[in-house]
This record gives structure tokens, sequence and C-alpha cells, in this order.
């Protein structure tokens, strides 16, 4: 499942209200925001305790067991940067990452493609509460099941290969064999697309009719309805799904798990991602690795990454904003 | 532009609305076909799915389920799941609730700076820090109970739901609470009776997709509960999954399995599906 | 990130709090894996609820409970037992019997320094019988003890080996002497059927490094694997053997001797195919006739082949399977009762009738389905799974091994285009060590 992530750059409730209350409350000395100010920490502490002992402590903490040797029983041996040195010539690191990044803009790209693709065409379509919840309806089954169809769908003599077989055709592909992670990726475009489709149309609902009536009039075709109407006015919510997009793409685990693995044996290298990677290295596997430090580091640039892109996301998609 | 041509672009686009909408359709189809052939293929013996996956069932092969239902455990881990599930998801929105509450409606600078330090907790991933949490549950003395895991979930669940009330405390009017100060009521009182009930909707959503979450993990579940007694819905479908792999090879029991676990996700879909869609579409927010 | 102040500030007080909060209500929660001390015996198996190795040892610990009064608590975790016993190590709350192979305990507990020394079980009476335990099994000192450790690390009761399984009822094949043998049969099959004879589950890792690494062994010689492996240089690789060994594998790809689909279908999708009729040889260890039994063709029989060899000695890659006692287990004495308990005559009997398996007594005859494996162990001197190589070296094999591996055998790459990747990714391995 795609989790949804707010944006977490957004201040929640619409733009510009930095200041929440202070209409209503006529500052902060009003006797309804003393008592307030009062129960500040009262409210606040055991959310903040919680998160910040098993949030942001361990992401600290990762940081820090990176310049590590460490097993997780015996005591911590330091090894500086050497396991970022290594990390940069393990192959399957490389190839994890490249996995993550191809996820992040080539699926991403196909699953807004085809998100945007759906809107357009539910957007006045009979029948469109249903095609949208039937749509949707794969996001919030578990992956591990639409992993196992995926299975059956693609192996030798699965449903796809039978069907081609009975149409004929003498030279098929071996789905799983030459292309595996084509595969994965697939599946991953259909598991995440209901989401996207749901938030995009929910953004497209908010454009005027009245504007596609002009269109209609001045007999703009679909592509250019969409060209000057609703994408430019639905930049915003493409702004926050694209941030959304990137932090839980990177989450995708349990898809890639049940597909390329059997529940033995680990997928194999060539469609890990960084999630894989720091499980394959610590806690899976047949023969558990355990090697802390040295998946500490991963974790630590997969976390730069993060950081990365969406400051730079953010640059890019706030530039273009249309004020509608 | 003439009237002829805005007729022939209106005729080029209902020609390109009809292809589209097919496609459209097809979509759809295809995932409607998806459930439908593990409904309708967990009903037939295993021999009949390896030699056909197309094939419609000869007899009905109930005793799939049966027999799925019994080798898999799933009884067990459905009861795991569901106290787990509700024991975080209630525990995240009680906790999340007053927080969220309290930094959308104090204007110090203090919750401001206090809303972004838990706003970025939204973008880290769980493989990011499930080393240390494995180190601390563990040394917690938690490892290996289901406890220990409600934690983690509530921990690890707050920073997004308190975002999401938070925006919608941030909508609510003051003036109900302006009346209770005055009145005297106390402000936990004030903020079980009035302003909780008020956020009714938000809570409701949000305990929701904590749910709906909580239900499909695997990551920690994986690495922080051992004991099968233990296993939640996702473990015990790994497991299960093993189980037909060296155990004889039955498709049809692991069909019968899958749809075990489709239903009750089928049945709350049906029943919230509206809910649960605007649900996760507000937390991507307009 | 941005927010390290106003974390430090809080750290201090929070943490503390925590955890006596959380280890007030851990203490009420009665959440452990382990039992604590209470004479009941807690015992996490390989096996899966349903398969017939449950099905027998549960049999054999209702006795057990009958005899002794000692409750015995069982968990069926599956294969990836040591995946949910590891991460309990460090916590103290771990089960008191567990089972895996040789290679994986080795792997896991033993390196840990986590298995009681059993020698003390080995020296005890079978129960109803007149000899120990140790005068019971046969000698498989070298798969079960370990540098540094007292006594045997775990107690060896089901005996693998790695053999070619053949439909007798369809063919009639010969040992082959060598490797061209091998080849002029594949061929004859190949010719035959139309289509490649070996079906290989490649979704697998291992089920496909073992061929290499029976060309391998056969050609260096035991332990021959082992050694390249543990090269930090990697350069070991470059080798006339290994291009010689490597090069017999490869022209498994060329020949087309892969079953349709070895390299495109889930596990264990190939092995039922192969016992369906549609391959005739699986390379596989000897628990093949009891995963594929249901199957089978009608009148399906059983047989195997060795590995060819290659003048350098005969082989068989074998290891053993058995119970381990953890040393944080809080009943060691209860548990190794248990543990003589299922070394008893009619539980191995019952092993190797009703659940296929070669076991480690040699007064008990091997089932039929594995006269010609039993035969080939007799003969031939036993090497380890894998050379040892994926005991001795955690994570080699995902990481260096499978990979190349899985390329040379659907001849995606060549001879030397896979020692190079092999070098390089060996010396990426061990890089990482230490």
């Amino acid at each position: 499942m795609t989790a949804p992530v707010a944006d977490p750059l957004t201040r929640p409730g619409g733009s510009g209200a930095s200041r929440p209350g202070r209409r209503a409350d006529g500052g902060a000395t009003s006797p309804l925001q003393r008592r307030r100010a009062k129960m500040f920490w009262p409210f606040l502490l055991p959310a903040l305790v919680l998160y910040t002992a098993f949030m942001v402590g361990p992401t600290l903490a990762s940081f820090w067991i990176s310049l590590h040797s460490w097993d997780g029983i015996t005591p911590m041996t330091w090894r500086g940067l050497t396991n970022f040195h290594l990390l940069l010539a393990d192959p399957v690191f490389h190839t994890a990452l490249l996995n993550t990044l191809v996820i992040l803009f080539g699926v991403g790209a196909a699953v807004f493609a085809l998100s945007f693709a759906l809107t357009m065409l539910l957007r006045d379509m009979a029948g469109r509460r249903f095609a949208r919840a039937v749509i949707f309806f794969p996001s919030i089954v578990s992956p591990l099941v639409l992993a196992i169809f995926w299975g059956f769908l693609f192996q030798q003599r699965g449903l796809l290969d039978s069907l081609l077989t009975g149409l004929g055709m003498a030279d098929r592909p071996n789905f799983l064999g030459d292309h595996l992670w084509l595969i994965v990726c697939l599946g991953m475009v259909w598991m995440s697309t209901g989401l996207y489709v749901t938030i995009i149309m929910a953004g497209v609902d908010q454009i005027p009719p009245y504007l596609y009536e002009e269109c209609e009039l001045a007999g703009a075709t679909a592509w250019q309805r969409f060209r000057y109407v609703t994408f430019p006015l639905t930049w915003d919510v493409i702004a926050t799904t694209t941030v959304l997009w990137t932090v839980s793409s990177l989450k995708i685990f349990d898809f890639i798990l049940a597909f390329g693995g059997t529940t033995n044996d680990l997928p194999p290298t060539s469609t890990w991602n960084t999630a894989l990677f720091i499980y394959g290295n610590t806690f899976g596997g047949r023969v558990p690795l355990y090697q802390f430090g040295y998946a500490s580091a991963a974790a630590v640039v997969t976390l730069v990454t993060i950081i990365v892109l969406v400051v730079l996301l953010r640059r890019l998609t706030r530039r273009e904003a249309v004020q509608l | 532009m003439s009237i002829a041509a805005l007729r022939r672009s209106s005729r080029r686009s209902s020609t390109w609305r009809k292809v589209a909408s097919a496609a459209v359709w097809l979509v759809i189809a295809f995932n409607l076909a998806v459930f439908l052939w593990v409904f309708v293929n967990s009903l037939r013996s295993h021999a009949e799915i390896f030699a056909n996956p197309w094939g419609l069932p000869r007899t009905l092969h109930t005793e799939n389920w049966m027999n799925a239902w019994v080798t898999s455990g799933f009884g067990a881990a459905i009861g795991n799941s569901v106290l787990v599930c509700i024991t975080a998801a209630v525990g995240i929105v009680v906790i999340s609730a007053p927080a969220g509450y309290i930094l959308a409606k104090t204007n110090r600078r203090l919750s401001e700076v206090a809303l972004m330090y838990i706003a970025v907790g939204v973008g880290v991933p769980t493989q990011v820090i499930v080393i240390p949490l494995f180190t601390i549950v563990q040394r917690l003395g938690l490892l290996n109970s289901l406890f220990g895991l409600v934690v983690v979930y509530v921990a690890l669940n707050l920073p997004f739901t308190i975002f999401l009330l938070a925006g919608f405390f941030r909508s609510m009017p003051d003036e109900l609470e302006e009346a209770a100060a005055l009145d005297g009521a106390g402000s936990l009182r004030t903020f079980a009776q009035i302003v909780a009930p008020m956020a009714r909707s938000g809570m409701t959503t949000a305990l929701i997709l904590n749910l709906v979450w909580l239900w499909a993990e695997v990551f920690l579940a994986l690495i922080l509960i051992q004991s099968t007694s233990k296993q939640t819905l996702p473990l015990a479908l790994l497991n299960f999954m093993a189980q037909q792999q060296y155990g004889g090879n039955d498709y049809g029991q692991l069909l019968a399995g899958i749809g075990i676990i489709l239903l009750p996700v089928l049945a709350a879909y049906i029943w919230l599906g509206r809910r649960i869609i605007e649900g996760m579409t507000v937390g991507a927010g307009k | 990130m941005m927010t390290t102040t106003a974390r430090q500030r809080r750290a201090g007080l929070v943490l503390p709090a925590l955890t006596v909060a959380a280890l007030a209500l851990a203490s009420c929660s009665g959440g452990d894996g382990g039992s604590g001390g209470d004479g009941t015996v807690t015992y996490w198996s390989q096996w899966e609820q349903g398969e017939p190795q449950a099905e027998i040892l549960q049999d054999a610990i209702d006795d057990f409970t009958a005899d002794t009064g000692i409750e015995v608590q069982v968990e069926w975790q599956g294969r990836q037992i040591m995946q949910k016993v590891q991460p309990l190590l460090r916590s103290g709350d771990v089960p008191d019997v567990v089972d895996a192979s040789s290679n994986d305990i080795r792997a896991t507990l033993v390196r840990a320094e986590q298995t009681r020394g059993l020698s003390d079980l080995f020296a005890s009476q079978v129960p109803g019988e007149d000899g120990t335990v140790g005068d019971a099994l046969g000698d498989y000192d070298e798969l079960i003890t370990a540098d540094g450790m007292d006594g045997p690390f775990m107690l060896p009761t089901i005996l693998m080996a790695q053999s070619l399984f053949y439909d007798g009822n369809a063919h009639d094949l010969a040992q082959p002497a060598d490797w061209s043998e091998l080849m002029s049969m594949l061929e004859e099959l190949e010719s035959e059927r139309g289509s490649g004879p070996i079906a290989l589950d490649g979704d697998i890792g291992s089920y496909g490094a073992v061929w290499t690494s029976a060309a391998l062994i056969h050609q260096l010689g035991a332990g021959g694997f082992n050694t390249i492996a543990a090269d930090e240089t990697g350069q070991a690789w470059d080798d006339d053997g290994v291009r010689t060994a490597l090069g017999r594998i490869a022209e498994l790809a060329e020949g087309g001797y892969w079953a349709d689909g070895s390299f495109g279908s889930k596990f264990p999708q190939m092995q039922e195919r192969w016992a369906a009729g549609e391959a005739d040889l699986l390379f596989m260890g000897s628990w093949a006739p009891q995963e594929t039994s249901t199957s089978t063709t009608d009148n399906f029989e059983y047989r195997q082949l060795g590995f060819p060899p290659a003048g350098n000695g005969e082989f068989m890659q074998s290891d053993v399977s058995g119970f381990a006692v953890l040393a944080g287990s809080d009943n060691p004495e209860e548990a190794e009762q248990l543990l003589a308990h299922f070394v008893q005559a009619d539980v191995m009997q019952a092993m190797a009738d009703d659940a296929a398996q070669l076991v480690t007594r040699p007064d008990i005859d091997p089932p039929e389905t594995l006269a010609d494996t039993a035969e080939l162990i007799n003969d031939r001197t036993a090497v380890r799974f894998y050379d040892g190589v994926d005991g001795d070296y955690p994570g080699y094999p995902t990481d260096v091994f499978e990979p190349v591996n899985l390329e040379l055998l659907r001849g995606e790459i060549d001879v030397d285009e896979a020692i190079t990747q092999l070098i390089e990714a060996q010396q990426s391995y061990w890089a990482k060590q230490g």
C-alpha cells in the first residue's frame, strides 16, 4: 500500500494562515488563549515523547550507527566513513539505489501519466463513482496479495502466458526470467495508480466547470483542455502529490519482497530497492546478516536522498504555481 | 473558428471520447477480473489451475476454503491483527488529537516549531529507522510482544495524524469553547466534551486511515514479531505462502487463503468506501 | 536534522520516563516467546504445519509428554526459522529447542555462541533402548562440531544429500562416469523430448548454485570452492580448474538442456512439472520425493544418479538437519530429554517411511524412494552442501555468487565474464566484512 502522507512542508488547513486563531481570539491575551497556553505541554508532551523516542531518536541514531561496525550484540567499533566508502563501491547497493530512483521517477511518471489520463477520461463519464471505487481498490489491499496474483499473471504458463499461447503466439516473452524488474515496476504502477487518480480527481473537481464550457465553445481539443486548463489549475495538487509520491515510493517494500522472493529466500538483488537492501543486510534471508553499521549507512544515504529530492521538488514546483 | 470546424472537432472529440472511455472500462474490467479470478479459482482444484489458469470450476471445491482456514491459522492471526490495529489506531488518535488541537490553536512561535518538528517525521521511511528501532524495542524487552508492536505503530503514525488533525482543528470556530470557558469548565473537560465532538469527522477519518495502513503493515511486524502465535495477518499470509510452497503445493488453497484475506477488506470497503477514499485524499491535502 | 536542539533538550527527560512506563506495561503484557523455566519445553520448528515431518514430531512429542509429564509447546515456524530465532538471541527470551540444517545453525547460532554443547545428550540412553544417543547415530562429527565448542552443537536426525532425480518408470538411465557421458545422456533426452530435459526452479538461487558448486567440487576437490570464496582479493577465481568447471555449467545452456520455464516460473512450479513428467532430471536434495509426492504421474518411480565425477574423486553434497538447544534455554535438561526421545527407532523409522527422509541412524532402512541416494552416500565422499560456502560466509550466496551464477546458467555471460564479475563482487563482499 502506498501510505498517503500530507505534504510535510505545507501548513495544514490552507495556505497563509501562519498565525492560526488570531482572528478569532483577538491575540494571545484572551482567556481562551491563556487557557490553551497552559494546556500546551500536557496536550503535546505524550505525542512529542513517543515521536522523539521512536522516530527522531532512531533517525539520529542511524547516523551514529552508520559510522560503526556493529552486529547488534557486541559493542560497536568505530569505523569512520568506511561504511560509506564501501557502499559506494558495492554493486548491490548501486543496483538498489538505481532501482529506488527508477521507482521514484520511472514508476512515478507512469503513475502520474496514467492517473491524469484516467482522471480526464473519468471527468464526465457515466458511472464515475463506481469506476473510481474500482480503480482505487488495489490501494487498500495488502501488497502481499497483489504480489501473489502478479506471480500468477506473469509466470510461465500463468494467465498472460497461456492467453498468448491460446492466441497462437509461439515465441512468448519470458516475463519473470527476462523482465522481472519491469514486471515489478508494472505491479507498482497498478497498485499505486488508484490513490493518485482519486487525489488528482479531487483537485480537478475544484476547477470551475464554466472554464471547460468555454473551452468547448472555443472548440479546444481534449489535449488543449488538459494543457491550458486542467494542468495549470491542478498544479498545487500535483506539487503536493509529487512530494507524496517521493516519500511513499521510497517506502515500497512488501510488494517486492513477496513478488521477487520466496518466503525463505530474498528476491534477487537485481530487484532490490534500498528498503530491501537494508532488510537483506540485517534481518532478512535464510541466514540473516545483522550488519547494522553497513545497513545504517544505506539508511543515511536513503534519507539524504529524500531530503535533497523533496527540497529540489519544492523549488521546481513552487516556481510555476498558478493562482486562480 | 467556423461552425463547420467546430462541428468537426466535436465529432472528432466524440470518437476520441468513445475510444478513451473504452480504455477506462478496460482498466476497470482488469481490476474486477483480478478479484473475480481469485474467487473463481479458489473453488478449483490445484490440478485444474495448474493445467489451465483460465478454466472455470467443474465442481466447486469449497473444501479449499475450509482447508485454507485450518492450515493457515488465519483465525488467530485475525484476532491478533484486530487487537493490534484497533488498539494502535485508537491510541494514535487519542494521543494525536490533543497535540493537533493545541498546535493548531495556539499561536506561539513554539507551536510552529513543534509542528515543523513533527512534520519532518512524515517523510522518514521505515527502513531508515528500523535498526535503532529494533534495538530500542529489544532493550525495552518488547521484542516479540504485541504490546511492543502497538507502541511502535502508535509512535510512527503520530506525525501524519497530528498533521491531519491539526488541519481539522484549525478550521473550527472558537465560540463554543469560549462559552465553555466562561461557564468555568476545565480545559480537559472542554476538550473532551466540546472540541473533540466537533472534530469527530476528522478523527474518524484519521482512525480509518490508520486502520487501513496498519492492517496491511508488513515490515515492522516482520522484524518485531517472531512467535507464530503472535503473528498479525500479513505475517500469517507470508507463512501460509511458505506452507503452500513446501508442504505440498496447492494453488486452490492458496487462492482460497487470499480470498479469506480479501473478503473482510472488501466488506469494509463496500461499507466505508467513500470515507476511505476521501480520507486518503484529504491526506494529500488540497 | 533541523530540530536537533529541540530534541536534545528533551531527550534527557523523555527516554528514561518512557523506559519506565514501557517496562511497567510490558511486564503485564506477558509477551514472551520462550518459557519461564516452568518445565515446559518450547520448540520452534523448521517444518510447516501439515508437513509429514511435523505430524511425526507432534506424535513423538505427545508420547514424550505422556511418558515424562513434561509439556512441550511447539510453534511450526517453517523454513525461515533462523530469521525468527536470531532477533531473540539478544533479548534472552528464546525457545529452548530449534531445528535447522547444520549449515544454517552454524551460520547463525554457533557464530553467535548461542548453542549449548550436547555431550551429555550424546552420552545419555535412548529411551527404551540399550545404547546411547551417540551409539545410535552415524558419525557426523565434522558437520556438528565447531572450533572452540565443547561437544556437538546439534543433534542430527535427518540426512540430506544432493542427487540427480529421474523417473525410473520413464527412463532407464545409467550413472554417467564423467561429464561427457552426462552430456550425451542429456543430448539423447533432449532429442527424445524435443525440449530441455533438466528442470530447475531458477528463482531459488541456491537450487541453481548447487549445480555449479557440484561442478567446482568435482573439479577442485572437497573444499575447493570454499577456499576460493575465502580469498579476499577474489583472484582465486582466475584459475584453470575453475574455468573447466564453469565451462561445463555453461554447456548446459548452450545445449539447451534447461526445461522450458526454468527461469520464468515461481518455485515450486518446475519441480512439480518435473514430477508430472514434463522434464526428465531434477538436481535436488533428498527432500525431493516428499515435496513432490502429490504431483507425480502414476507409477512414478524415484531414482537417482550421482553428479558425474571429474577425476578428482566422487562426491555427494550433503548436510544434516536436526535440533539445537539454545544457550539461553531455561529448561536445558528437559530439552535434552525431548531430543533423546526423537532419536528412538520408531520416530526415526516414521521419518523414513512417512516423510520419505534419510535419517542419521544407520540401522534404519532408507525409504525406497531414496535407495539410490543412500547407496551413493555409502560409495562417495560426503562434502558439505554448497561446499559450506553458505554456512561459512553469510550473505555470500545472495551478494556474490548467485546473481553471477544465474547469468552463467542461462548462458547470458561466458565463463571469462563470469569470473571477472565474481572477482569484483567477491572483493566488495570481503571489504564489507570485518
